[in-house]
């Protein structure tokens, strides 16, 4: 694990460099004690528009997995002038994408990092309540977080009036329920109103019509952990943390049969052999065949793209996306056809069941994977799960779940394909494996 | 068409130019058209949200796009140039999976599915191309619920559309039927088994695109959709004239459904309407006439003729000045129209009491005034503040407190509008929206079901109703000043006056329930004050007391009603007779008793047995409302026409019973005009012309429907489909040959299959159908363009635009209440389950009909030593009635509020009135 250099100027992993090695948390005089809260305190003393643009110009890419521009996200929060009254911001730290604990990591040991990067961003928009929207299972980042939160409020940091122009933010910490679906914006917002958390229909967007029909930004925990170190560095900086297109740095997590899964701050375009490197390499007896790079809604990379940068623009012409960065590694002694059935699993598992595609669509294709891992497969059944791919790809469903859902069994199908051909000729798992459904969702499906 | 270029645009469907309206989206434009795409939660009531990806369409940028990308037509609005294909193959192939995934988990009991046949799911699996099923997992089961004893429930067949809860909820405010679970195992139904609440629970049967939700009525006594024989109907439960489809077999009416009025009901009904028609099946029905000669004690069957001849006899030999008629608010037109050309005018009394008769008078003169306009049902949704005054709207005109219900949201609307969001993006005005409502003023006796969309809810006992209404229609013409009014009150009246005040399109309703003239005109004057402070016509909308109640206003504008006759009857001093015309005298009037007293003759023409008929000493049997034809005139003056459904009762119309008598009592030398007119008509046809001949707003009588003469090519309407199978054996337990199709010579309408199913005149399509949609969704194919008028226009004609101004008929003046010593006000409370002869004889509506007893406000009761739950006895006159109490802190101080129940020893025609209260001491055992 990396550890914070002191040094203001020498900083290259900015991140992580409060977290310490005995796991416990930092605390608001240790934040302090290294240019802590003095990024919130530069930010309140511009205006809100200076805010948004030196954001901007920075060019922070959403770490949440989309990669879109932070600051070109608020900028389309209609100005107070033109829309005057209550507006949100919303930390979305509910993360659940499989394979993915990277903010939980940053959250759980500094988590004052997280509330001045939201106050800022909440400053930027003139929102004056924000929430930090924590995944159910979070306990200890709840813990940390609400404490952090009240130190926070102690000091004056947080609270009513913290700027000279009468700026005042409420931050409030909201446990999810605990949905997967909860992590796409819209959703989040309506479980945070109270709602189903079904994903809500674009135009208009949250920055225009969000929480409570008011302007609404929702940034990952990650993205606004860099906003304090972008304001107190300056973009120059940040763009020199990067070593391709993107600037600044990332949280980079591997899991899989290596021998130290784990995260790490990484400036942003690492290899992926050198991401793998840290994570001390493959265990014995077992060969790496493939991975996905940024996530369980990933299409598969295989060992031809070991080489590659792990950036936005480099994962994406090679046929796959960054997602949220933490990969997870398919070795040659796994089954590909249980690993995607796995994780078809769990997106029918979390579908919200509002469209067709994604509701009825992932179990369909869950029941033709659970037949082909139990041999009972047919070669018919290959050429109708790329339809299916197909049919809950981008554009036709209501939300992106169920084509993300379909990454990587249309990448499996198309790097391993021997591997569904070897379940239908030998009418078995040549790993041995069983289906792994969850049976008692489906008892459960029969009962209600 | 009459749109300008201005609000068209054009757009290319695979090819082909088409102009369209601006502002829609692409699936309402394509249905519009005519084209075939299919849809599942997309309603076009209802709106988009883009849930069932069922309408998916290829969108392409140019005329140079040759890949195009895909995209939702019920989410994507039309624009200037757009090119869209239907047949683009990856288009086609997606609906068809779409299909095929969502028929993995579908029962294939569509033999045995109440839907089966009309099924908008079998439609589109069809119009979609998917045939083969590859599913190879177990479909899913669900347990299904006791949703009450209206809408069965067959979970197993959801296909998770969300229509229902949309329409339940989002549209007619329910809360208790909702979506539960998520992913392929969401549940649409109760927290536990327990009848629906919504009094508009039925339309799920019809929203629901396949058999979840079913008309249970109908499963009872089971018949295939496309055996049914049907008629055009209009509702005679309430005053509103919803239009309904209504279906038989075997002399039975098996079901009602809502047919489409773009004006009117548009693709709802209440329960009331739907589940209210067993009275027509109803082993109680009166088939044979019955006589009792002067001197018996008992009345003996005879066939209708005989018992005519009879009434001719009577009618003779009274002489023509001492027989008198009383017409009926629920009669049609042409039968009360008939009775009164029988007696003459100036012996019509209408059946009803002083009350009501004031207000019929009222309403007419008011809803004629140059400035003031009566809105349909649909005008009403495009109102942006309403105050009502006096009315529990849920209760007596169930179909206007769901418009008013939509009209609530029109503040969101334009709310949303400002960002470029349509009102038919559902989910995003509601979501921009938030709970912000357009004002709506409810100022009633106690809560009402409106209350929860209700800016201001205001519960007053009715003389404080009427100084409220007064109050406030001068300050919004700036001339109050608070005199007079208690502190609560005035700050009751500011606070109505702050919401009303931006309003651009303000409406009052008010209504007949309230038994109060002074409350009719003073909605009116506060309608004229609002008109002239938004600077525009006056909208005015009154529910009145029965179906056609507008019809016999205007038939008796000098407004004589039953207080009238026993008065004159007390003064008559030869023998007389009454000819009653389906109406209960007793649940009219107190003085009932006394009238019948006064008569030597009481003949009673009715469906169904009353009090009235058990002291009448000639009873004539009539059809019902489905088996015979006439006009209705709604509470907003349009008259719209019903036809029989079915002739399996030889057709007693009680209009043909009228002429009959007619012609044999001018065979026996009378000779006045309007009988020898009413003995000369022998067709239904015959009497429309003699009632448009009356001129005035009967003028244009016979456009309200087509005549009997109408015919499509040659042919005329068929009332079964062409699909009807059993003909020639359906009474072969009667009689094995092969019986004559009936004639029907007083309809365009026939009693056969024969006939074309489309391009139909609108006031004469029993059921819609198109090829390839069986469902009620074949609408589209019907209407002009979506939710908009049918392709035959609107049916019915409104009687009141051209009127000239009515005047006020003279009538005595309603003495007012006084209070005795002990004595308390006693006023109705409607429920609309409960309130009349016909619908309680609908097993279905008994079980709902719920909430008898008495209410009280908590510091009335206190002052009364009355607790909730205690027995109490209410004393009107002669007559008590022991029921319970219940205790209401939103029913206004020192008033009671007694149930409308059909057959209470007080009825709503007694009310209001003084009466006494006491608690029922308990016997001690």
């Amino acid at each position: 694990m990396n550890h914070g250099q002191s040094s203001n100027q020498a900083v290259t992993l900015p991140l992580s460099q409060h977290i310490k090695a005995d796991g416990s948390v930092t605390s608001l005089a240790e934040y302090q004690a290294n240019y802590g809260y003095q990024g919130l305190a530069k930010a309140l003393s511009m205006s809100p528009v200076e805010v948004v643009d030196w954001v901007k110009s920075a060019n922070l890419r959403g770490r949440g997995g989309a990669g879109f521009s932070a600051g070109l996200k608020w900028s389309f929060v209609p100005p107070l002038e033109k829309l005057p009254g209550q507006r949100y911001v919303i930390c979305n730290a509910d993360e659940m994408e499989p394979g993915t604990f990277k903010d939980r990591w940053l959250m759980e040991h500094d988590p004052h990092q997280l509330i001045e990067g939201l106050a800022i961003a909440a400053y930027a928009v003139q929102a004056n309540t924000a929430f930090i929207f924590l995944r159910a299972d979070y306990d200890l980042c709840a813990e940390r977080l609400q404490n952090a939160i009240d130190e926070a409020l102690a000091a004056g940091i947080l609270g009513e009036q913290i700027n000279e122009a009468g700026f005042s933010l409420t931050m409030l910490l909201h446990t999810s329920a605990g949905r997967y679906i909860c992590g796409e914006e819209t959703a989040l917002i309506n479980s945070l109103e109270g709602q189903r958390a079904n994903p809500r229909f674009k135009p208009p967007f949250p920055q225009v019509s969000g929480l409570f029909g008011r302007p609404t930004v929702v940034n990952n925990a990650e993205t606004l952990c860099n906003l304090p170190h972008i304001m107190y560095h300056g973009k120059d900086w940040f763009a020199d943390l990067g070593l391709g297109d993107d600037n600044g740095t990332k949280i980079y997590g591997v899991s899989g049969r290596v021998n130290n899964p784990g995260c790490w701050e990484l400036p942003i375009g690492t290899t992926v052999a050198d991401i793998i490197a840290l994570a001390g390499g493959m265990q014995d007896g077992v060969q790496l065949r493939g991975f996905l790079p940024g996530g369980g809604s990933t299409d598969f990379l295989t060992r031809d793209h070991l080489d590659l940068a792990m950036d936005y623009g480099t994962i994406q012409a090679a046929g796959s996306r960054m997602g949220t960065g933490t990969m997870i590694l398919l070795d040659d002694q796994t089954c590909v056809v249980g690993m995607v059935l796995n994780l078809i699993q769990f997106f029918a598992q979390e579908s919200c069941g509002w469209c067709t595609p994604c509701r009825n669509g992932l179990p369909f294709i869950r029941q033709i994977l659970t037949d082909l891992e139990a041999g009972r497969g047919e070669h018919a059944d290959l050429e109708q799960l790329l339809q299916l791919c197909g049919y809950i790809g981008i554009g036709n469903t209501f939300c992106a779940l169920a084509p993300g859902a379909a990454e990587p069994l249309q990448s499996a199908l198309k790097y391993f394909r021997d591997d569904f051909v070897a379940h239908i000729k030998q009418g078995c798992c040549p790993h041995g494996n069983s289906p792994v459904v969850n049976m008692d969702l489906e008892k459960e499906a029969r009962s209600i | 068409m009459n749109a300008t270029i201005d609000n068209l645009v054009t757009i290319y469907i695979d090819g082909s130019a088409y102009q369209v309206k601006a502002g829609g989206h692409l699936l309402e434009a394509c249905l519009g058209l005519a084209q075939d795409l299919p849809y599942f939660c997309w309603h076009p009531a209802l709106g988009s949200v883009g849930s069932c990806r069922q309408c998916a369409v290829q969108l392409y940028q140019d005329a140079e796009d040759q890949r195009g990308r895909m995209v939702m037509a019920c989410m994507t609005p039309v624009a200037e140039g757009m090119r869209v294909s239907l047949s683009a193959p990856m288009a086609s192939e997606f609906r068809q999976q779409c299909i095929e995934v969502t028929m993995a988990n579908h029962p294939h009991d569509c033999p045995v599915c109440e839907e089966g046949g009309e099924c908008h799911l079998q439609d589109m699996t069809l119009q979609s191309g998917h045939t083969q099923r590859r599913h190879k997992g177990h479909k899913k089961t669900y347990h299904n619920q006791d949703l009450g004893p209206c809408v069965g429930h067959e979970m197993n067949r959801c296909i998770s559309c969300y229509r229902c809860v949309r329409f339940y909820q989002d549209y007619a405010g329910g809360d208790d039927l909702v979506v539960l679970g998520s992913r392929e195992n969401v549940y649409f139904g109760r927290h536990q088994d327990g009848c629906l609440t919504s009094h508009f629970s039925g339309n799920l049967s019809e929203v629901c695109p396949t058999g979840v939700f079913y008309d249970k009525v109908v499963s009872d006594s089971y018949t295939r959709k496309w055996d049914l024989q049907s008629a055009p109907s209009i509702c005679s439960h309430c005053s509103l004239g919803c239009n309904l489809s209504v279906g038989e077999r075997q002399g039975q009416v098996k079901r009602v459904t809502n047919r489409y009025h773009s004006q009117v009901n548009g693709y709802f009904i209440c329960d009331k309407g739907r589940y209210g028609f067993a009275h027509s099946n109803s082993d109680q029905r009166l088939y044979q006439a019955q006589v009792q000669p002067l001197g018996d004690t008992e009345k003996v069957s005879c066939d209708t003729l005989h018992g005519l001849d009879y009434v001719a006899q009577i009618m003779t030999e009274l002489g023509a000045e001492n027989v008198f008629g009383l017409g009926s608010p629920r009669a049609s037109v042409e039968e009360n129209f008939a009775l009164q050309s029988l007696v003459g005018k100036a012996n019509f009394y209408a059946g009803h009491n002083a009350a009501q008769g004031v207000i019929q008078t009222q309403v007419l003169h008011q809803l004629t005034q140059p400035n003031i306009y009566t809105p349909s049902l649909k005008q009403i949704e495009q109102a942006d503040a309403i105050v009502i005054i006096g009315e529990d709207l849920l209760h007596t005109a169930p179909r206007m407190a769901l418009s008013v219900r939509q009209a609530s949201r029109n503040l969101g609307f334009a709310k949303a509008a400002a960002i470029g969001i349509p009102k038919w993006q559902d989910e995003p005005v509601r979501i921009h929206t938030q709970n912000q409502l357009s004002p709506v003023i409810s100022v009633t006796s106690a809560a009402t079901d409106l209350d929860d969309i209700s800016s201001q809810c205001i519960h007053l006992a009715p003389s404080d109703m009427c100084n409220f209404a007064g109050a406030l229609a001068s300050a919004v013409e700036g001339q109050f000043d608070g005199s007079g009014l208690s502190a609560e009150l005035n700050e009751q009246v500011q606070h109505s006056l702050a919401l009303l005040a931006g309003a651009k399109r303000p409406l009052v309703i008010s209504g007949a329930s309230s038994q109060s003239p002074e409350l009719i005109d003073l909605a009116a004057q506060l309608a004229l004050a609002l008109g002239r402070q938004s600077g525009s016509e006056a909208w005015l909308s009154y529910a009145l007391e029965a179906a056609n109640s507008m019809g016999l206003g205007l038939l008796n504008k000098d407004a004589k009603h039953m207080d009238d006759l026993a008065l004159r009857l007390q003064q008559q001093t030869t023998p007389s007779a009454l000819i009653v015309l389906q109406t209960d005298l007793f649940s009219l009037s107190t003085q009932a008793q006394a009238l019948c007293e006064n008569l030597r003759h009481l003949v009673v023409l009715d469906q169904l047995p009353s009090a009235t008929s058990e002291h009448a000493d000639v009873v004539i049997a009539c059809a019902s409302v489905f088996e015979t034809e006439g006009t209705y005139v709604n509470n907003e003056g349009r008259a719209q026409r019903f036809f029989s459904v079915h002739d399996k009762l030889g057709r007693p119309d009680a209009w043909r019973s009228l002429t009959h008598l007619a012609t044999m009592v001018t065979q026996a030398g009378h000779r006045s005009d309007t009988i020898t007119q009413l003995a000369s008509c022998t067709k239904f046809d015959d009497l429309c012309d003699l009632v448009s001949q009356q001129g005035g707003e009967f003028a244009h009588w016979c456009d309200v429907a087509p005549s009997a003469g109408f015919r499509i090519a040659g042919m005329k309407v068929p009332r079964q489909t062409h699909r009807a199978s059993g003909r020639t054996s359906l009474y072969a337990d009667e009689n094995v040959s092969e019986a004559k199709q009936p004639e029907d010579v007083d309809s365009a309408l026939g009693f056969t299959m024969e006939g074309t199913p489309i391009n139909k005149p609108s006031a004469l399509i029993p059921q819609v159908w198109s090829p390839g949609w069986n469902s009620n969704e074949a609408i589209n194919k019907f209407q002009q363009e979506i939710n908009g008028p049918l392709k035959g226009g609107e049916a019915g004609v409104r009687l009141l635009d051209t009127s000239p101004s009515l005047p006020l008929a003279e009538v005595a003046v309603i003495p007012s209440i006084t209070l005795g010593a002990g004595q308390i006000l006693a006023h109705t409370q409607n429920h609309l389950f409960a309130s009349d002869r016909v619908s309680s004889l609908s097993s279905a509506l008994k079980q709902r009909n719920t909430a008898i007893s008495a209410r009280l406000h908590p510091d009335t009761a206190a002052i009364m030593g009355l607790v909730d739950g205690d027995e109490v006895c209410v004393a009107l006159a002669q007559t008590q009635w022991l029921l319970p109490l219940t205790v209401d802190a939103s029913v206004a101080v020192d008033l009671l509020l007694l149930p409308n129940q059909y057959q209470a020893p007080i009825s709503a025609g007694h009310l209001p009135a003084a009466v006494s209260l006491s608690a029922v001491t308990q016997e001690v055992n």
